[in-house]
């Protein structure tokens, strides 16, 4: 078992270390130099030649990748060339947003997706179900972006109740805060809702034909008791893997999302140390996403494991 | 089930109607009930706050790593100069209250306030100035911050309030470069906590969210204190953003996309000025075809800048003839404004006599991140094709752009927006011979002479006529074709007056007053 | 099952009349666009700018004057063109990748399935914006990652159909009469799983043409004043104070498209499933 771990862990060190490499050297071949790109076209050219001594752009290529595996190892992850603040800070900051969205998308797709799911799995067949089967088959097919335009233009522009862009800090107002994450958060849920309600229903559907429900049912057990204490415990498998592809999405920076809403998560961190030649920052964060995937990817099993115990941790 | 999908199909699409036609309605129903939801900020007694966007992140909070003009629109704020500038652009005392020039023109010597305390509460003396002027031109063991001090000899600080510049060549620009900000000797965190002298100071800056500024109730100028109390600096970059925040009321003033200006009209104060911007199609003059001055002219005869006008900035922005703005008061060439009057028949004429009777086929390089700039590529595309020539889009990233065109001058043509300064020489210079970054690869001789001279030269108005005689050749050589400054456009809550626009871009905070 | 067969149940299935409609209608715009467009898409006509529907311009017209209904037509290329593109790419890159896997296995196998995990760990908008960063800005390297991101699915589908079959009993027939890898490879599994990279190549077609909307949406890939529907949908999303209307037109055409290729996916999936 101990082997098993140490092997696991050695393998992901090597892939960080792999993906590090690869990032450090993909950003030597991009054109572009980071002093410039903050400075600007008004730059000054001593100010350029300065800011380029900080970054340390004029020590060889392998020293500078070598200080940062260094400063790693250190628990220091650097400072960054765009906002002048250490990368750990940053992507923490990022992070406290991007968690709020997940958190709230996330809510609401096990609200709407495990109840529908469930209803679905019995009325599938009547008509009066039919808005919603035709509602979560519209969620699979639009795009998150696309249908965000769409609730950006029906509740700013037109209704006006929600802000359309940018982000509230909890702390600051915890209204405002919400509101601001309303319209993201949807946005996300709308699709991820969808892809739940399918397979809760499907999986609902296939427990219910198993040998144990059709026992329970004959002994007479009441159908409630029935769904609640044998059938969803075993539909919630499914249930955990779409949770855990949901929240290693959002949680990796829903980059298209966080950019339509202007949302300072990780996502748009993403897309602007990319622009700007930012490779502190862009270093930081592919470790974060690749530590996340994992770490995800762990907790989903250890809850496969807690629901049904035969699952072991193999 | 099939049946279910089709109703299902069905019903979604009657709410897609249902969403157009709510939609139809041109947008203006429900934003009564949004505006002026916070009155807040001008009860009495209470905290006066005034909240504002800048459309980028800053750069550096510390004026020596800093170079983003959005930045200095915030930041001079915070931080002053020996001399300020006023809304005409001409130079008024600052934190040195007079100063003397010598005969020969080499000397200047600055009196300082003894009443200017920084914000950390030290006392400004002649040794900041000296360690701030020698930081920046690089004396006295320390590394140059600026080249624009190359001119000078030495620096001194004879007593505690006077501080005397020698030049090694006359400058008739050297005044104007004393707006640089003056800081505190030996403070070392001016990037995370900046401290200057300014009427407002430095809170906090919260990086792609804000930057927030306090009133300075020390500040020595009472002609110049803040009338607010707290101003925050909204980093938004998506202009759609800026006008749902003005209509929530979560802004109280804003910069804005000219386009934009027609929706907010009703509700809020529009004012607008050209910024000292110029919006340029660049011609890489060192290569064919647009090697050729025939050529170069052509492109400027097919331009039609009042549509890329109309279309692009919804009419706020003001149609250039040269490489300057007309907001530069008195080394603005008015006599240019005839040049190159959209006649696509004399176009089509220098392009035979060119020998390009057949058009030819280039590419634009335009910055992505600048829709502007590609919405104006996409006209331009359409104007030219009349004269038979064929324009490629290319859009690239701006640190793509920053190497391959502005650094190294890789490309056809162009377009960018070149911010404009307050000394011409800052804003012409860009078109001399051996700049380091003429990327339009622009040469003259009688351009580069006039340059250097206009430079070290004493009597304004021969400077002046040098200036205008450059802004011409750039014209009749068709460097580029010049096209607008746009507008700077600012949407203000009714009740909050006094914004106040400068040739460089400033948002005087001071100006903001509440009414009532 | 035979190709013929699923083809004529799929007749009889309505998710897939429904899902080819929808594909056939735009499909239709873009064929009708090669001989007739009501404007030259690119034509602009500043005095109507942002105009609503009319019987002169059927869809309105955009911040230009450009009418919007020979721009959509235009962008079906652009859309079909990727869609086809990243699906060939996905197909041969992945599905070769994922062959070798499945019918090697052992070590061949560990490698292949870690370097696609890996790349999985990568969110696919990121990795498109490195290859663009790199590679520059074109409709050719935008294909290009798109058709990257497609791999896995691809891999992960004939690597388990390989699985499946490499130990089957005709494919050990085959191996005793002689056959070598490739002849087994080529004509013995892969006919087998052509219904199982159907289904996926339909879900990938969709995939591919909801993230080239996605990142030209973001200004990657396609460069004005082509038109396609992403980059349509933001310019639409500048003037939506405007013109409400206009961002539902680009909206529309995605989702009757993605919905298309989704619906054909799964009724395709029905149909060779239940023929088992």
């Amino acid at each position: 078992m101990a082997k098993y771990y140490i092997r696991k862990v050695a393998g992901f060190l090597v892939t960080l270390f792999l993906v590090s490499l690869l990032t450090f050297a993909v950003f030597q071949i991009l054109p572009g130099n980071p002093a410039l790109v903050i400075l600007g076209v008004d730059a000054d050219p001593a100010q350029i030649q300065q800011l380029e001594d900080e970054m340390g752009l004029d020590k060889p290529i392998p020293l500078r990748f070598l200080e940062w595996v260094g400063g790693l190892l250190r628990g220091d992850l650097g400072t960054s060339y765009r906002y002048h603040q250490p990368v750990s800070q940053l992507i923490g900051n990022a992070f406290g947003v991007t968690v709020q969205l997940a958190v709230f998308a996330l809510i609401l797709t096990a609200l709407v997706g495990i109840p529908v799911g469930i209803w679905l799995s019995h009325h599938s067949k009547k008509p009066y179900a039919l808005p919603v089967s035709m509602l979560s088959q519209l969620g699979l097919s639009v795009p998150a972006f696309c249908f965000s335009v769409l609730l950006i233009n029906i509740f700013s522009v037109q209704l006006g109740w929600l802000p359309s862009m940018g982000y509230t800090p909890f702390s600051q107002d915890p209204v405002a805060c919400l509101k601001s994450l309303t319209l993201p958060s949807v946005a996300i849920a709308f699709g991820s809702a969808a892809v739940l309600i399918r397979y809760v229903k499907v999986s609902v559907i296939q427990q219910e034909h198993q040998d144990y429900v059709k026992t329970a049912q004959s002994k007479g057990v009441p159908a409630r008791k029935i769904l609640r204490s044998h059938v969803l415990r075993n539909s919630l498998i499914p249930v955990l893997t779409i949770f855990g592809m949901t929240i290693t999405d959002v949680l990796g920076g829903s980059i298209i999302i966080e950019n339509v809403f202007s949302l300072p998560g990780i996502g748009k961190l993403v897309s602007t140390s990319i622009n700007s030649r930012d490779l502190p920052l862009i270093q930081g964060l592919v470790l974060y996403l690749a530590i996340i995937v994992v770490v995800c990817n762990f907790l989903v099993d250890v809850l496969y494991s807690v629901i049904d115990p035969r699952i072991r941790l193999k | 089930m099939m049946q279910k999908r089709i109703l299902s199909l069905a019903l979604a699409l009657t709410l897609l109607v249902a969403a157009f036609a709510g939609c139809t309605g041109s947008g203006t129903g429900s934003q009564s009930s949004t505006a002026s939801t916070s009155q807040t900020s001008t009860d009495s007694g209470k905290e006066t706050l005034v909240r504002m966007n800048i459309g980028s992140e800053p750069d550096s909070l510390d004026p020596w790593q800093s170079a983003a003009s959005d930045t200095e629109a915030i930041m001079h704020n915070v931080f002053e100069g020996l001399v300020l500038y006023d809304e005409t652009g001409a130079i008024i005392p600052g934190i040195a209250e007079s100063w003397d020039i010598s005969q020969d023109g080499l000397t200047y010597t600055f009196h300082l306030r003894e009443d200017v305390t920084f914000h950390n509460d030290q006392p400004l003396t002649s040794a900041d100035v000296l360690y701030t002027y020698n930081n920046l031109a690089g004396m006295g063991g320390e590394k140059a911050v600026s080249s624009k001090f190359e001119n000078v000899e030495s620096f001194e600080a004879p007593d505690e309030y006077t501080f005397v510049v020698k030049l090694k060549e006359p400058s008739a620009g050297f005044l104007s470069l004393n707006i640089i900000a003056i800081l505190p000797e030996g403070y070392e965190d001016q990037a995370t906590a900046p401290v200057g002298t300014g009427p407002f100071k430095f809170v906090e800056y919260t990086p792609s969210q804000r930057v927030v500024l306090e009133k300075n109730e020390n500040y020595y100028n009472k002609d110049r204190m803040a009338q607010v109390d707290r101003v925050e600096f909204y980093i938004m970059t998506d202009s759609a953003a800026v006008v749902s925040a003005l209509q929530s009321g979560t802004l109280d003033i804003a910069s804005i996309d000219a386009d934009d200006a027609s929706v907010l009209e009703s509700q809020f104060d529009i004012y607008n000025s050209p910024q000292n911007m110029v919006q340029i199609f660049a011609m890489n003059n060192s290569v064919a075809p647009f090697d050729d001055v025939r050529v170069r002219q052509a492109v400027n005869y097919a331009i039609d800048k009042d549509q890329i006008i109309n279309t692009v900035f919804g009419g706020y922005a003001t149609k250039l003839y040269t490489n300057f703005s007309p907001v530069m008061g008195v080394y603005y060439n008015d006599q240019l404004e005839d040049s190159y009057d959209t006649d696509l028949e004399k176009a089509k004429e220098l392009l035979k006599e060119a020998g390009y009777e057949n058009g030819f086929e280039f590419t634009i390089t335009a910055p992505a991140n600048y829709q502007a700039h590609i919405d104006t590529a996409q006209i331009i595309k359409q104007q030219l094709e009349q004269i038979g020539v064929t324009a490629t889009i290319e859009t690239i990233e701006w640190a793509a752009w920053l190497e391959d065109v502005y650094s190294n001058a890789q490309y056809q043509t162009t377009i960018v927006g070149l911010t404009g300064k307050l000394d011409p020489d800052a804003v012409l210079g860009r078109f001399k011979t051996d700049y380091p970054k003429n990327f339009f690869k622009f040469s003259d001789d009688e351009y580069d002479q006039l340059i250097t001279s206009a430079l070290t030269e004493q009597d304004e108005q021969t400077r002046i006529d040098d200036y205008k005689r450059c802004q011409e050749i750039l014209t009749q050589q068709a460097a580029a074709a010049f096209i607008s400054d746009p507008n700077l456009v600012v949407a203000s809550r009714k009740d909050l007056k006094g914004y106040t626009f400068y040739p460089v871009t400033f948002h005087d905070m001071t100006k903001l007053y509440y009414e009532g | 099952m035979r190709v013929s067969t699923i083809f004529k149940k799929c007749l009889g299935n309505r998710n897939f009349i429904l899902g080819s409609s929808m594909v056939g209608l735009m499909v239709l715009l873009m064929v009708v666009g090669f001989f007739y467009m009501p404007y030259d898409p690119d034509a602009m006509d500043t005095e109507h700018t942002l105009e609503f529907f009319s019987s002169q311009h059927l869809l309105g017209t955009d911040q230009f004057g450009r009418d919007v209904l020979s721009r959509i037509m235009e962008g079906t290329r652009v859309s079909f063109l990727v869609g086809a593109l990243t699906v060939v790419f996905g197909l041969l890159v992945g599905g070769a990748i994922g062959s070798l896997a499945g019918y090697y296995g052992g070590k061949v196998d560990e490698v292949i399935m870690k370097l696609i995990d890996t790349q999985m760990a990568f969110p696919g908008v990121l990795l498109a914006l490195m290859l663009i960063a790199v590679f520059g800005n074109s409709i050719q390297n935008l294909i290009l990652a798109l058709g990257v991101m497609s791999i896995p699915r691809f891999a992960r589908i004939s690597r388990s159909g390989f699985i499946k079959y490499r130990d089957a009993e005709f494919i050990k027939a085959a191996r005793s009469r002689g056959a070598g890898d490739g002849r087994i490879i080529f004509l013995h599994i892969l006919p087998n799983i052509v219904p199982e990279l159907i289904v996926t190549s339909s879900l990938g077609f969709a995939g591919a043409v909801m993230s080239e909307a996605g990142l030209s949406y973001l200004g990657l890939g396609i460069q004005p004043p082509t038109p396609s529907f992403g980059k349509m949908l933001s310019e639409a999303q500048g003037e939506i104070l405007k013109a409400g209307w206009y961002v539902l037109v680009p909206a529309l055409a995605i989702t009757l498209l993605v919905m298309g290729f989704n619906l054909i996916g799964d009724a395709l999936q029905e149909v060779t499933e239940h023929g088992r």
